[in-house]
C-alpha cells in the first residue's frame, strides 16, 4: 500500500512512532497528484515547495524531540471557499479569480496547529451553489469512481481528492448537502456539523443561517479526529457555540452505549423517488442495524416534504445578501467603468455565473418589498415547523437513518440545463440544514467496482458523538 | 427580471433575461407549495441559533493586512471611480 492510501489515522500514527517520516507521506501524496490530477480535476492550486515544507517542518519537530499536535503530517485539502492566508481563495468564481487570502480562518489555523499539511485548494460550484462542481468557473472535477460521472457538489474537489488518495482529509462546506452528497458520490464519509459547532470565521459565506464547515474523510474515525480539532466557540464568529464541547469520548467512543442508541427510519424519505441501487442499498443497511441488535423503528416528519421549496427561498435571499459585497471594489478584477454604478453592473454581471446570477436576482425577488412576506416570511414560518418534527422525532429516537441522495452519481450534462433537477439531488440533505442539526454520510458497504451509495444518520444537535460513534460501529464490523 | 437583477447590480444580457425568466418562474411555481401549509401562530425561525447579543473584546487586529488585496489602492486606502460627477 502507497503512503497517500493510508487513512488519516494510520497516516499520524505511523508518522509519530517513526514508521515512516512526513516527507514520505506529502512526496507520495504529490506523487498521486502529478498522476491523477490530470484526468480528475479536483484541485484549483497546489503549492509543492509549500507541501514539501510544511512535512519537513513536522519531521524536525519530531526529529528534535518536541510536541506534534494530533494530525501531524497529514495531507489535508481545503475547499476554495475557506481562507488560509497568502493562498486564493476563488469560491469557485472567476470574480475572485486574482484575490488571495488576507488571514486564516479559524480552521486553518486550527488544523496548522495540529500538525496538518496543506496540499491545496479544491475546486467546487462557484459560491458553493450547486450539486456536481459543474458550476465551477474554471474546470469540471471528475469522479474517481467512475470519470464519465459527477463527482457531486458544491464540495466536490474535496471529495474527489479523498476519494483519488490526493489527500488524506479535505474540508468541506455545507449549506444544503455540500459535504454530505458529494462524500455519497464519491463513496466517502462527510460530516455536516451542528450549527454552531465549528467557527465559520473565514469561510466566504452563502447563507449565514445554513452553512456548516465539516470534514471530508476516507474514514468515520478520520472524520472525529478532524472534527475534534476543528470544534469549539470562537469570539470571531458570534454563531459558534459554548456548547460545542467535545471530549476524547468522541474519539474511542463506547459501543456498548452506542449500541443502545434507537434508530428512527422516516418514512417520508422512501415514498418513491429512490433509485432501485439507492432502495436496495438502504434495506441491506437497515438490516444490517436490525441484525446487530439496534431498536429500529418508524417515525414521521411531516413537513420535511417542504424542506426543498423553504430552502430555495432561504439560501437565495441569505446568498443575495452575502454576495453584496462582491462589487469589483474590495477583491479580486476592476474592469473599466465610467462610474460607480457601471462598475457594479459590469463587474458583476462579467464576474459571476449563471447560477449564481440565477440565485442572487431570486434571492433579491422574494425580498422585496410587496414579496418578503409571501415568500421569506412565509418560509421562516415552515422553517420552524420542519424543525419542531426533527424535535418530536428526537423525544422518541436518537437518531436517524435515511439515504443520503436519491439517486447514483449522475452523468455530465444530465441535470446542468434545469436547476429545479439539480436542486431535487439536496432533497433528503437539506433538512438537517434547515433545523440546524448534524448529519453524516457513511458509504454502504460491500459496493466495489459499483457506483457508491451513501446513507446518511442525522443526530441531535451537539450529539456528533452520537452519529460518528455509530458510523465507527458500521465501519469496524 | 430585469428590474431585480439591476436592483441586485447586475447586467444581464438579452438571452440570459429570457432563460433565467424561465427558471425563475419554474422555481417559483415550486415552492407555491408553501401556500398550503398552515402557519397561523407559528413563531418565523429567523437564523440558525437561539444565541442572542453576542458580545466581545472590540480589539484592533492586525494592521495592514487588507491592502495588499485591494484591486485599486493608494497610500494603504482603497481607490474608488468617482461617485459625484460635477464640474467645479
Amino acid at each position: 500500500m502507497k503512503l497517500n492510501e493510508l487513512t488519516l489515522k494510520a497516516t499520524v500514527e505511523g508518522i509519530k512512532k517513526g514508521e515512516f517520516k512526513a516527507l514520505d507521506v506529502a512526496k507520495a501524496t504529490l506523487d498521486e497528484i502529478d498522476e491523477r490530477e490530470g484526468e480528475i480535476g479536483a484541485y484549483l492550486s497546489v503549492n509543492k515547495e509549500d507541501v514539501l515544507a510544511s512535512a519537513q517542518a513536522v519531521d524536525n519537530a519530531i526529529a528534535s524531540g518536541g510536541k506534534v499536535g494530533d494530525l501531524a503530517g497529514a495531507p489535508i485539502a481545503l475547499k476554495d471557499v475557506i481562507l488560509y492566508k497568502g493562498y486564493p481563495a476563488t469560491a469557485g468564481s472567476k470574480i475572485l479569480k486574482e484575490y488571495k487570502a488576507s488571514y486564516d480562518s479559524t480552521v486553518s489555523r486550527k488544523l496548522r496547529e495540529a500538525g496538518m499539511v496543506m496540499v491545496g485548494k479544491t475546486n467546487m460550484d462557484e459560491f458553493a451553489m450547486g450539486s456536481s462542481t459543474e458550476n465551477s468557473g474554471f474546470k469540471l472535477t471528475r469522479n474517481p469512481r467512475d470519470l464519465e460521472r459527477v463527482p457531486g457538489g458544491s464540495s466536490g474537489g474535496s471529495a474527489a481528492a479523498v476519494a483519488a488518495d490526493m489527500a488524506s482529509a479535505a474540508l468541506g462546506s455545507d449549506t444544503g448537502g455540500s459535504i454530505r452528497q458529494p462524500a455519497a458520490f464519491c463513496g466517502i464519509v462527510g460530516l455536516k456539523t451542528t450549527y454552531g459547532a465549528v467557527s465559520r470565521y473565514g469561510l466566504i459565506a452563502m447563507a449565514s443561517s445554513l452553512d456548516q464547515i465539516g470534514p471530508m474523510t476516507k474514514t468515520v474515525e478520520d472524520a472525529a479526529m478532524v472534527f475534534k480539532v476543528i470544534a469549539g466557540q470562537d469570539p470571531l464568529d458570534s454563531t459558534s457555540n459554548s456548547k460545542a464541547q467535545y471530549g476524547n469520548k468522541i474519539l474511542n467512543p463506547d459501543f456498548e452505549s452506542i449500541k443502545k442508541l434507537k434508530i428512527g427510519i422516516p418514512k417520508e424519505y422512501f415514498e418513491g423517488g429512490l433509485d432501485s441501487d439507492v432502495e436496495r442499498s438502504m434495506q441491506e443497511t437497515i438490516g444490517w442495524f436490525k441484525k446487530n441488535g439496534f431498536s429500529v423503528e418508524e417515525v414521521s416528519l411531516p413537513n420535511t416534504k417542504y424542506a426543498l421549496s423553504v430552502y430555495y427561498i432561504l439560501m437565495p435571499a441569505e446568498a443575495s445578501t452575502n454576495l453584496a459585497r462582491f462589487d469589483g471594489i474590495r477583491y479580486g478584477t476592476r474592469l473599466d467603468a465610467k462610474d460607480l454604478e457601471e462598475l457594479y453592473l459590469k463587474d458583476r454581471g462579467e464576474g459571476f455565473g449563471a447560477e449564481v446570477k440565477r440565485r442572487i436576482t431570486l434571492g433579491t425577488f422574494v425580498l422585496s418589498a410587496g414579496y418578503y412576506e409571501a415568500y421569506y416570511g412565509k418560509a421562516q414560518r415552515v422553517r420552524a415547523l420542519i424543525k419542531k418534527d426533527f424535535d418530536e422525532a428526537f423525544k422518541k429516537v436518537d437518531v436517524l437513518l435515511t439515504p443520503t441522495t436519491p439517486t447514483v452519481p449522475f452523468k455530465f450534462g444530465e441535470k446542468s440545463q434545469n436547476p429545479l433537477q439539480m436542486y431535487l439531488s439536496d432533497i433528503f440533505t437539506i433538512p438537517a440544514n434547515l433545523a440546524g442539526i448534524p448529519a453524516l454520510n457513511i458509504p454502504v458497504k460491500g459496493r466495489e467496482g459499483k457506483l457508491p451509495v451513501g446513507f446518511q444518520i442525522t443526530g441531535k444537535a451537539f450529539r456528533e458523538a452520537d452519529i460518528l460513534g455509530l458510523g465507527m460501529l458500521y465501519e469496524s464490523s | 427580471m430585469r428590474k431585480y437583477a439591476t436592483l441586485a447590480r447586475i447586467k444581464l444580457t438579452e438571452e440570459e433575461q429570457t432563460r433565467y425568466q424561465k427558471d425563475l418562474e419554474e422555481i417559483l411555481g415550486h415552492v407555491t407549495e408553501l401556500t398550503k401549509v398552515k402557519t397561523e401562530g407559528v413563531e418565523p425561525m429567523t437564523g440558525g441559533t437561539e444565541l442572542r447579543n453576542v458580545f466581545r473584546e472590540d480589539a484592533p487586529g492586525e494592521k495592514d493586512v487588507f491592502a495588499p488585496a485591494f484591486p485599486e489602492e493608494s497610500n494603504g486606502h482603497l481607490k474608488v471611480p468617482k461617485i459625484l460627477d460635477y464640474e467645479a
